[in-house]
């Protein structure tokens, strides 16, 4: 089975937004509860990687990134998360470390 | 490409400037000692002392010598333009950044409504802008520059932070903004610590100019 391919301006928003839904539209929460918890339950079941890719959007604010990756790793484990999510961008190839940064003190209070 | 030219395009600038200066100072002392000799003392005569025989051996030796001076001089001297050159680009490239990260941050502090959308393209673009000479300061092999606008990302990223990061909601962290349909309220502090950031940032190009400047 190939991995799964999920980018963000092409299936959820070039305007990604706030943490909460409650804050505003295109959320870190929104784009968990609709798109990447159901592909996570699927690429753990099989084995296989989601590969989230971050370019094409105007930009990102850091609760939304620290509430989709930091967030998935609360609820799923870090090591979870590690193994099954891989995170490209060329345009700011910066955030996969600030990324992993927020994966990895996911359990630390923010 | 000519012998010479081979020879001197691998040299460093300044192992070039030592080269030359040390050549051309004993070239003009051994000249200007005799010279002195010559008019301090009417017994002293050039010809009792030198052998005025023409050697074409020595005036070949004479002649490279000279030759030698005027072109590596040369050389060196656009050597040093093309640095010089360099070095003006990188700084104005930088100064460029400060100024307009300052102005299109403070456009933004100042706003009436502050979208958060509009924040976070403005420092995806000045982000990025960041990167790009941080690496191309790297390539021309200027570290210490490098390293002063590595850690200048750091401030960048901190403000981002201070501007878009609210907390979780299981956080006692007291929040430093709010948003609310998409738009940023700041608390004073935050404010406040934004613009100490910023200052940090004008001091951080400072410094890497200097160090470019010192290279």
């Amino acid at each position: 089975m190939d991995n799964i391919k999920i980018s963000i301006a092409k299936d959820f928003s070039i305007t990604p937004g706030p943490r909460y839904k409650k804050e505003g539209p295109f959320s870190g929460e929104e784009f968990k509860e609709k798109i990447l918890n159901d592909a996570f339950s699927k690429a753990l079941e099989n084995g296989i990687k989601i590969v989230v890719d971050l370019d094409g959007t105007i930009g990102y604010g850091t609760s939304f990134l620290e509430e989709v990756f930091g967030g998935l790793a609360r609820e799923k484990g870090i090591d979870n998360v590690k193994k099954t999510i891989e995170v490209i961008s060329n345009e700011e190839k910066y955030l996969i470390d600030d990324i992993d940064d927020y994966i990895t003190h996911a359990n630390e209070k923010h | 490409m000519t012998i010479l030219h081979m020879l001197t395009r691998n040299i460093n600038g300044k192992l070039l400037n030592i080269i030359i200066g040390a050549t051309l100072i004993a070239f003009g002392v051994f000249i200007g000692f005799y010279v002195l000799l010559y008019f301090i003392t009417a017994q002293f005569t050039l010809s009792s002392i030198v052998d005025l025989t023409l050697d074409p051996t020595d005036i070949l030796s004479l002649l490279v010598t000279v030759v030698l001076a005027v072109y590596v001089t040369g050389k060196l001297s656009k050597k040093n333009e093309e640095e010089r050159a360099e070095k003006d680009l990188l700084i104005e490239d930088i100064k460029k950044f400060k100024d307009g990260f300052s102005k299109d941050l403070n456009e933004v502090l100042n706003s009436s409504v502050i979208e958060l959308t509009r924040v976070t393209a403005t420092f995806k673009i000045f982000r990025m802008k960041l990167n790009a000479m941080t690496n191309l300061v790297g390539e021309y092999d200027f570290r210490e520059a490098e390293a002063k606008l590595k850690s200048l990302d750091e401030k960048v990223r901190d403000i981002r932070d201070l501007l878009t990061d609210t907390p979780q909601v299981s956080s006692t962290k007291k929040a430093g903004i709010i948003i609310s349909a998409g738009n940023i309220s700041l608390e004073s502090e935050t404010r406040y610590r934004i613009e100490s950031n910023i200052n940090d940032i004008a001091s951080g190009v400072f410094g890497a100019v200097v160090a470019i400047n010192r290279n």
